[in-house]
């Protein structure tokens, strides 16, 4: 399934929409075109072997395309070894929505879905669950969707199956094999530890529950806190954390692996933490994460609190009115930061809301 | 009474993989009693983790090329260290099917999906 031209032909066999795109990886830029009519632009050109929003490149019209392929092609080949493309239709005022899965190789049962449309360059910043974007006829067709693709791989472990959510259709991405990163909001709303789950199913053991235990209560949401510097364009900040509180209380969750006096090497992710809030429903939780925003200071390099608080005083933000341009377009605005300019050529005609 | 939720085949688990997420796995594995080999670079010889862990092996230098990513560096820790599973966590080796299945053919369990659906 790692494979993402071979894992949407899977979705189409079993009935799950994709993006409109090739149906596999294409043979030449010749193709590519003729393929382009058919899909229409804005579209995007995407590595076979690529994945964690790497490898991606946006063409907005045909006179661009031929120069555009020729480029990702001799990147994909130098970041994955391996130049194989496909194309998909760019949707820009989508959301992203991805469903829990867990499998045991005979029966898959879904965690329910994340909404995950706050990303800035393809990397999630923000992440909540359930999506307030989706009523129970819409959350049900998404969770079923995901558990017919992978039961059709016997899937064994727990997964992720991620779509793209625009004006009521939902169309399958690709799914991810591991634990993500998002996966607290999950638990939090379910009550469910993945990571035990995982080692049950790994060990063996056959899935410990059917559908119906598995509740959705309350709403999570998840803040990734970076050793980025907003006021110098997100630049990685590493060194030595100096002082550390980390906030608690009821519903709080901290997973992290600061202390005081720890080192942050400049080798390898920017993520300091991930706070996670429940409460009883979205706009409690929104007020319970400023209260542990608050609470949270790590001093000796620079991080991303600042621009979680601003985002959760944010009008659109609160009321979940945002899509995957959202960020980048907001953090343009946005005095906190000295990011550039959107780079994205299509950033002016999306709007602030979705 | 609440059946208790305990592992059988796993009984030491390797963990490739550094940050939260590690600690996070950590922590998961010492609750259904398995022990923890984690695996490091030279960078992280202080971390979180390595305090956490039952055990330690420093397998290469910072860059992760050399260390993280190093599947022979990690599958020889795996059996000098008698594990009986892997946990990949997220990023690194986490969807890489070469390692998943050399892991498999090393007799071990690893922690994901076999090693022909996430191919």
């Amino acid at each position: 399934m790692g494979d993402k031209a071979r894992a949407r032909a899977m979705a189409q066999a079993v009935g799950v929409a994709t993006v409109p795109g090739s149906a596999g990886a294409l043979a030449d830029v010749v193709q590519a075109m003729g393929m382009a009519k058919e899909i229409g632009y804005p579209l995007m050109i995407k590595a076979v072997a690529g994945g964690g929003g790497r490898g991606i490149r946006v063409v907005e019209h045909a006179e661009a395309l031929h120069a555009a392929f020729a480029a990702a092609q001799r990147e994909a080949l130098a970041a994955f070894g391996d130049g194989h493309l496909y194309l998909e239709r760019f949707m820009p005022q989508a959301r992203h929505l991805e469903v829990q899965i867990l499998g045991d190789g005979q029966r898959v049962i879904h965690c329910y879905e994340r909404e995950c449309s706050l990303q800035r360059r393809r990397q999630k910043i923000m992440e909540e669950a359930p999506s307030p974007a989706l009523d129970d006829a819409q959350r049900h067709r998404l969770c079923q969707a995901a558990v017919r693709l992978a039961q059709s791989v016997a899937y064994r472990g727990a997964g992720t199956v991620e779509f793209l959510f625009d004006q009521d259709e939902f169309h399958f991405i690709e799914m991810n094999t591991r634990i993500q990163v998002e996966h607290p909001v999950t638990e939090m709303v379910t009550g469910l530890d993945l990571v035990r789950e995982m080692l049950l199913i790994a060990d063996g053991q056959p899935l410990r529950w059917q559908q119906q235990d598995i509740r959705l209560r309350g709403a999570a949401i998840e803040c990734r806190i970076n050793a980025e510097d907003p006021q110098r364009n997100f630049l990685p900040t590493p060194g030595s954390i100096e002082q550390l509180q980390l906030p608690g209380g009821p519903g709080v969750r901290v997973d992290s692996m600061l202390y005081p006096g720890c080192v942050i090497p400049p080798y390898y992710d920017s993520m300091l933490a991930k706070l996670t809030v429940w409460d009883e429903d979205r706009k409690r939780a929104l007020s319970r994460m400023r209260r542990a925003l608050d609470e949270l200071h790590i001093s000796g390099v620079a991080h991303t609190k600042s621009l979680h608080q601003a985002l959760l005083a944010d009008t659109d933000v609160c009321a979940a009115r945002y899509h995957t341009r959202f960020l980048e377009h907001w953090l343009a605005h946005w005095p906190g930061s000295t990011a550039d300019t959107v780079a994205d050529p299509l950033a002016r005609d999306t709007g602030r809301t979705a | 009474m609440t059946q208790p939720i305990a592992l059988q085949r796993i009984r030491r688990l390797l963990v490739a993989n550094r940050g939260e997420i590690a600690v996070r796995i950590i922590r998961a594995a010492r609750e259904m009693g398995a022990q923890t080999v984690l695996v490091h670079s030279s960078a992280d010889r202080n971390s979180l983790a390595c305090q956490m862990a039952d055990r330690t092996v420093e397998i290469g230098p910072p860059p992760a090329a050399k260390s993280y990513l190093d599947i022979p560096a990690i599958l020889a820790t795996a059996r000098n260290q008698e594990v009986d599973a892997v946990h990949p966590g997220y990023g690194f080796l986490a969807e890489n099917a070469d390692f998943a299945r050399q892991v498999e053919a090393a007799g071990l369990i690893f922690v994901g999906p076999t090693a022909d659906t996430s191919r």
